[in-house]
């Protein structure tokens, strides 16, 4: 893949890795600097991709996995409310907000991923499936199972 | 109930406005700006991962055998490296010294012994660690530790024997006048003795000197040491004639003989006396068949000569260069060349020694001397006594009072009488004896001229001759 072609898939998919991105850290400058981090890798990589129909799901998983790596980071060394207040002053979220982004970020990654993909980048079951390499119906099951917890994380019933 | 869908997608909200930083031309630009410095730091870590590999393997190399690290010390560019990554010390000290030795110490190895004297106080320990002994030479391998200052001082090994324990005889050739310069306390370190007639069961003798123009003369003995040697084997050398003859000065030199072991090369020669001429010496070196150098400056371990000559059972003289040994290099046949010639052509300056009236001259000065010879003692002379020195009978000891009226000798002193290998009256021109200061010079007690006088000469007053004069020796 020339470097023209590579350049163009990624920006007709930016706005989802953006937001993919903003979803581990409710900030722009971090989910900005996670895009780059991600397409630099992608970039580096991207005569490992054989079949170019792939390309977004490939490079959606590789973006996944930076933003899992650096948000592990980045909650070992302060909280999440530290974290996100440090990157993002003027982006103070309400009370409610917060208690759910923590509610979501509380999530096993497998369930906050298909959460991500799904409200965050808007991608169908069959899209989410293919990023994932998981059948269709896991995805549905684990849909569910993650609003359940959020719903008991947040003081609902299941 | 509370309805997550809902209040996940108002969350999402502010994420799916794409902030202006997440421009295509931003984007493009510092991915490939991260590939650059990636591509870089990849050169860059292995170009540096094969530096490390190779400075590694240089250090496990040149550390290895004397030979390898022999090798490496020659190689341009990193010799320097390569002799600075050596940390062994007998490695070291071959390496800095003489490099044929390279050859015979990996050839033939080092006996190992480890003996240990004290001497009589206990103030200084030698351990000879091991040795190696060819028909030429004896090379020990020694530690000196102390209880001396160990920080602020040095050390000579001097009255030095070698006394074969089947004859008696001293076999040592260089008893007198060499001195072994130590001043590293606790590392093993190398020590040489050119040998006339190599055997089996031995005993090495020595006195451990501080030098005496830091302490006063009869201070400066700090010990005996001695050590006994039996069942060695000497490597042999080999012995090739040789019949060639140049002239230089009008003086024709005969060169007479190559002997070669492990430790060093001997090229013999004969020369006629020739009047108002004094020889002192030869530039030479020796090549193979494509005219390498293969030997050339020989640097023993200490302050050992470098030649010497002596008379035969006929009082007959003849002369001996030392150079580095050519046992190990594999040739038919090898050249030598004689490049420069030393000689004092002029009326040289000879400092005369008259111990019958007990004077000496020098530049038409005439002052008194005191002698000491060994009919008399140390002790007797006010020096401090030392065991062995009884047993060196051939042994005469000029102590001149050194005074602002005696002219300075401004060069190495050399016998000009007798043919004694050289002393070096520079090495401690001046010593305090009972808080007068004196010159020394110590010499051999037979090698009086025909008037019963002894007779040195400045070396640095000779000239140099290039005669660039060479002949092939088949091997």
């Amino acid at each position: 893949m020339k470097d023209a072609e590579f350049f163009e898939r990624v920006e007709k998919i930016r706005q989802k890795m953006y937001s993919i991105a903003y979803s581990y850290f409710s900030s722009e400058s971090m989910a900005v600097d996670m895009v780059d981090d991600a397409v630099y890798r992608g970039y580096l990589k991207k005569h490992t991709l054989k079949e170019p129909k792939y390309f977004e799901t490939w490079l959606i998983r590789i973006l996944m996995n930076v933003c899992a790596t650096a948000y592990k980071k980045a909650k070992k060394h302060r909280s999440f409310e530290e974290y996100i207040v440090e990157h993002e002053p003027s982006a103070q979220p309400t009370l409610d907000k917060l208690e759910l982004k923590e509610a979501i970020s509380s999530l096993p990654e497998d369930l906050r991923r298909i959460i991500t993909l799904k409200y965050y980048a808007d991608y169908s079951t069959k899209e989410i499936a293919d990023i994932l390499k998981i059948p269709m119906g896991t995805v549905g099951t684990r849909v569910r199972k993650a609003l359940d917890l959020l719903r008991i994380e947040l003081g609902g019933e299941s | 109930m509370i309805d997550i869908e809902k209040e996940i997608l108002e969350l999402t909200s502010e994420a799916k406005e794409l902030p202006e930083t997440m421009n295509m031309d931003r984007i493009r630009r510092r991915a490939k700006k991260r590939k650059r410095i990636h591509t870089f730091a990849v050169v860059g870590r292995s170009l540096a991962g094969v530096l490390v590999t190779m400075f590694l393997a240089l250090f496990i190399a040149v550390n290895s055998s004397v030979s390898v690290a022999r090798a490496f010390s020659d190689v341009p560019v990193i010799g320097t490296l390569s002799r600075n990554l050596v940390v062994r010390s007998d490695i070291k000290k071959a390496l800095k010294h003489n490099k044929n030795l390279a050859a015979a110490f990996e050839e033939e190895g080092l006996t190992p012994v480890d003996m240990v004297d004290s001497g009589a106080t206990g103030q200084m320990t030698v351990t000879v660690d091991s040795f190696y002994a060819d028909e030429l030479d004896l090379i020990l391998c020694l530690k000196l530790d102390t209880k001396l200052d160990p920080d602020n001082s040095y050390f000579y090994m001097r009255d030095i024997q070698i006394i074969d324990l089947n004859t008696g005889d001293n076999v040592y050739q260089d008893t007198h006048c060499s001195m072994d310069y130590f001043d590293t306390i606790g590392k093993l370190q190398f020590t040489e003795f050119f040998w006339d007639r190599p055997c089996t069961d031995f005993e090495v003798r020595f006195n451990l000197w501080r030098p005496f123009d830091e302490v006063p003369y009869e201070d400066a003995v700090i010990d005996s040491f001695r050590f006994e040697f039996h069942d060695v084997e000497p490597s042999a050398a080999i012995h090739i004639p040789i019949d060639e003859t140049f002239t230089a000065y009008g003086m024709n030199f005969h060169f007479t003989e190559i002997q070669a072991a492990g430790s060093m090369t001997k090229v013999f020669y004969d020369y006629p006396e020739g009047e108002n001429i004094t020889f002192h010496t030869f530039d030479l070196y020796i090549t193979d068949e494509n005219g390498n150098v293969i030997s050339d400056e020989f640097q023993a371990f200490g302050s050992r000569m470098t030649g010497y000559d002596f008379f035969d059972e006929n009082g007959k003289q003849h002369n001996c260069e030392i150079l580095p040994s050519i046992f190990y290099d594999d040739c038919d046949s090898v050249s030598i060349h004689i490049s420069t010639v030393f000689c004092t052509t002029h009326d040289p300056r000879f400092l005369k020694i008259d111990p019958e009236n007990r004077t000496g001259t020098f530049e038409g000065k005439t002052f008194p001397i005191e002698v000491c010879d060994s009919s008399t003692t140390y002790s007797d002379y006010g020096l401090p006594s030392m065991p062995y020195y009884d047993t060196l009978e051939e042994k005469v000891f000029f102590v001149v009072p050194y005074d602002e009226e005696m002219p300075e000798f401004d060069g190495t002193i050399m016998p000009l009488t007798g043919g004694a290998p050289q002393c070096d009256g520079n090495v401690f021109p001046v010593a305090t004896i009972n808080g007068e200061k004196y010159l020394v010079i110590e010499y051999y007690k037979y090698n009086y001229d025909e008037d019963g006088c002894y007779y040195f000469v400045q070396q640095d007053d000779s000239e140099t001759l290039r005669v660039n004069k060479s002949f092939k020796v088949n091997l």
